[in-house]
């Protein structure tokens, strides 16, 4: 049993959305997908190293701080499109050099 | 009482008095001079204790342990600096009652005074050379800020400066000297450091003995360094007083004995030491005979009596050296404090404005007398025999060119010392102004002084008996002996030629009016102190123009030329790093996402 | 094996949540993925954080995404077009999602991969991730300032 594939699928497919949609939505997608492919690696790795109960704990803080970066992600998505009633970020340029 | 401690209760009085001053000052401030008296009283009287204690072993506290460990030294050599400062400092200290009367600022005046006497008296006790070396720090802060304590006046704030910069110079020889000691041997203690000195190679032991020879030359304001004493006059007369009679400049002389172990191990300094020491002499005689200030004429002649005592020091009497400082800060505090009462009356330090008080302040008149005849050396007065003692001591070391210069000196010291009295108290009288007897606060402590000026030599039994334990060499002789041979040696002869011959120049000084005349260019060079603050003054000018130059050059040069590479730099660099940030969000989750995989790797290799 | 089978699921609704067009079923794609990573944990025999997944992850994130989009999509007044269709389909993958729990369930014990309960992880939790629990309420009370301050009303920011 190897599930290393499926994590690095899951970091694959989680760092492709990043970079290439433009929909403010599909990144917190991504966003989502890298830490669920992370909680995952840790569970895997608790497995092999066999403390399981020790990754879990580590699993559960994992999964409620993503919760917290969720929520505030998405009212920054709120407040983006209250600015400027779009969620492309083709819109964002403000910090362009 | 528990006797070992003595020794710090007379260093603690007088702090703890300085430390309340400022306090009692919030709440009664017209009982300041009366509880700085009663501190001076207190330690006085500790003091007197502190006699019997000689030689005894005091208790010592560990400061910072296996480095530090600081106690006191409680010999005579340490004793009677430490004595004199508290005996005449306390005498200083009643005198202030009458003297500082209307002045304000008195509770920083006392306050610095009661400090000035305790570290004084720390220094000398001190039996570790870096408490010495604080307590000596100390005392150059105090002297500062005493000497410049009219600092209304721009001449007294600048006379404390030079008085600071000037004894820097020393205190950096000293602090070098002690360091040295230190890296070669270890310890800081003083008599460990002595004994184990003589380890150290000759050319590093050269190096120090240079390091204490700057640092008392700088403190007791001999021969190179001793423009910031005419200068200290503009401080309070009391002060003056304290500063030559009792702590500042006996501290170098006290230094140089202590040392004198390791001097003797190098002969060529033995011997600059003597020539520094009479030169000083003489040049201090000479100033003091043709100034008219008198405070400066006083201060001049506490330079050549210094000269005197580093001299003895220089032919190896270190014991000679010692009893003229005890003799020397007696009848010096008195001659300062009767021209304090003096210049208090007359509200002028010009010596040609007075004349003829005699008839009007009798007391003060006969006490300076007394001094006077102290100073030059007049047979039974206390001058008369430690001088005869440092000249006996050149004899015996057969150093003819100090000693001659020295002898030279002793003429020029009994005409200025008859000059002075003369013009001051003689002779007819020359000003208008209301002239009355000083009171009794004041002439308490000159009645005092006049009797000890007059018979403090018969103290040399005491002096002597416990003089072994320095570790130097003197033989135990009683007041009968001292008679004895002092009337029987060769150095009385000497003693008593000078004195007829400076009496004689006296007499006769308007017969040698003509001299004025035909050596115009002496009497200016004289009249300027031989040129010394000019030459200073040039020196000091030159250095800070030439730093200035290089502090321009570096300011505008160098670190300017800093400054502008750096912020060009920054701006080149962001101006080519601007293109990194395109304003689109992937690109920054790219760098995130590349930056969190270098990371990894560095962790993970 | 069936962590593969659901694996693969998961890897497919997580293509589908990438790839798709519309925002809601690519948010709902994505809340399939949290709860067949959590049937994926319970069938690695780590029960706790199975459950923290389906709930928060799967429940709490999709119930707040969807908030958002839905509060966006109002104010764009678009028309919400077959809004019976989705709620047909995310009732469709919860009765999948249920289903292949309980299929799942009972067979997942391998042999190879250790018992868990939750007494021990909760003990793990309180006593030696004590130091990371403290920080945790840290940023949980900064994510609610976050939120607070980004969420104001555009009158109430003037001052800015």
């Amino acid at each position: 049993m190897n599930l290393w594939p499926f994590v690095f699928a899951l970091f694959a497919l989680g760092i492709f959305c990043l970079l290439t949609r433009r929909n403010l939505i599909k990144i917190l997608i991504g966003l989502e997908l890298l830490s669920k492919g992370a909680t995952l690696a840790l569970i895997w790795s608790g497995i092999l190293r066999n403390s399981l109960s020790y990754t879990q704990s580590l699993a559960v803080i994992a999964i409620a701080i993503e919760v917290m970066v969720v929520a505030v992600f998405l009212a920054l998505v709120y407040a983006f499109h209250e600015k400027s009633s779009s969620l492309d970020t083709d819109d964002m340029r403000r910090l362009k050099g | 009482m528990n006797k070992e401690m003595i020794p710090l209760l007379l260093l603690i009085v007088p702090l703890a008095g300085a430390a309340l001053v400022p306090l009692l000052n919030f709440f009664a401030s017209r009982a300041v001079p009366l509880f700085s008296v009663f501190v001076g009283l207190v330690t006085a009287v500790i003091g007197f204790f502190l006699l019997g204690q000689i030689g005894a072993q005091a208790a010592s506290f560990e400061w910072l342990p296996g480095v530090l460990k600081t106690g006191f030294q409680l010999d005579t050599l340490s004793v009677v600096p430490a004595l004199i400062a508290t005996w005449i400092g306390f005498l200083v200290l009643i005198y202030s009652l009458g003297y500082m009367k209307h002045e304000e600022n008195l509770s920083r005046y006392y306050s610095l005074t009661l400090l000035f006497i305790a570290s004084m008296i720390g220094m000398s006790l001190a039996d570790n050379f870096l408490s010495l070396f604080f307590f000596w720090e100390v005392m150059g802060v105090c002297s500062y800020a005493l000497i410049g304590f009219f600092y209304k006046d721009p001449k007294a704030a600048s006379a404390g400066v030079k008085a600071f910069l000037t004894t820097r110079i020393g205190d950096i020889g000293l602090l070098a000297a002690i360091l040295t000691i230190y890296a070669f041997t270890g310890t800081f203690s003083i008599s460990q450091g002595l004994a184990e000195g003589s380890k150290i190679a000759l050319p590093l032991l050269n190096f120090i003995a240079f390091g204490f020879i700057l640092g008392a030359v700088g403190k007791s304001a001999q021969l190179p360094l001793h423009v910031w004493l005419p200068d200290a006059m503009e401080a309070p007369t009391t002060i003056s007083a304290l500063i030559h009679a009792a702590t500042m400049v006996n501290a170098g002389v006290y230094l140089l004995a202590r040392v004198y172990p390791l001097l003797s191990l190098v002969p060529s300094w033995l011997v600059v030491i003597q020539w520094i020491g009479a030169l000083t002499a003489l040049l201090g005689s000479l100033l003091a005979a043709f100034h008219n200030d008198l405070k400066r004429i006083l201060a001049y002649s506490t330079i050549s009596q210094l000269g005197y005592m580093v001299f003895a020091v220089g032919v190896g009497g270190v014991f000679a050296s010692q009893f003229h400082l005890f003799s020397h800060a007696i009848f010096k505090a008195l001659l300062f404090l009767c021209a304090g009462a003096v210049i208090h009356e007359l509200k002028t330090r010009d010596i040609r404005e007075m004349g003829g008080l005699q008839k009007f302040m009798p007391v003060t008149g006969t006490t300076f007398l007394i001094g006077a005849l102290a100073l030059m050396g007049l047979p039974v007065l206390n001058g008369f025999f430690s001088k005869d003692m440092i000249l006996e001591e050149g004899l015996i070391a057969g150093s003819w060119g100090p000693l001659i210069v020295a002898a030279l000196a002793a003429l020029l010291t009994a005409y200025y010392s008859l000059r002075t009295t003369a013009v001051v108290f003689w002779g007819k009288r020359r000003t208008s102004a209301h002239v009355k007897e000083a009171p009794v606060v004041m002439t308490g402590p000159l009645t005092l002084l006049a009797l000890g000026s007059l018979v403090s030599w018969v103290l040399v039994g005491p002096l002597t008996t416990s003089w072994i334990r320095t570790g130097l060499e003197a033989p135990h002789i009683d007041w009968l002996e001292l008679l004895r041979e002092t009337f029987s040696s060769t150095a009385f002869l000497i003693t008593v030629c000078v004195i007829v011959l400076g009496f004689l120049i006296f007499y006769y000084r308007r017969n040698l009016g003509w001299l004025k005349g035909k050596i115009p260019a002496f009497f200016k060079a004289v009249s300027v102190g031989l040129g010394f603050d000019i030459l200073y003054g040039w020196l000091s000018q030159q250095i800070y123009a030439t730093s200035n130059l290089l502090s321009t050059f570096f300011e505008e040069k160098v670190m300017e030329g800093i400054n502008r590479a750096t912020g060009e730099g920054s701006v080149a660099l962001s101006i080519s790093s601007r293109k990194m940030q395109t304003g689109d969000l992937h690109w920054n989750l790219l760098y995130i996402v590349v930056a969190l995989l270098i990371i990894l790797g560095l962790i993970l290799w | 094996m069936m962590i593969y089978l659901t694996l693969g699921f998961l890897l497919f609704f997580a293509l589908l949540a990438v790839f798709l067009r519309d925002t809601l079923l690519s948010v709902l794609s994505l809340a399939t993925v949290s709860a067949l990573l959590s049937i994926a944990f319970y069938q690695l025999n780590s029960p706790v954080a199975g459950a923290f997944e389906l709930s928060v992850g799967a429940g709490l994130i999709t119930v707040l995404a969807v908030l958002t989009i839905s509060f966006l999509q109002k104010r764009k007044e678009k028309k919400q077009p077959g809004a019976a269709l989705w709620l047909a389909l995310s009732l469709a993958l919860a009765a999948l999602v249920f289903f292949l729990f309980q299929a799942l369930w009972p067979q997942v014990l391998a042999d190879i991969i250790p018992e868990t309960s939750w007494g021990e992880v909760g003990e793990i939790l309180w006593k030696v991730r004590l130091f990371d629990l403290l920080p945790q309420i840290l940023v949980i009370l900064a994510a609610v300032l976050g939120i607070l301050a980004l969420l104001r009303k555009e009158g109430e920011s003037k001052e800015r």
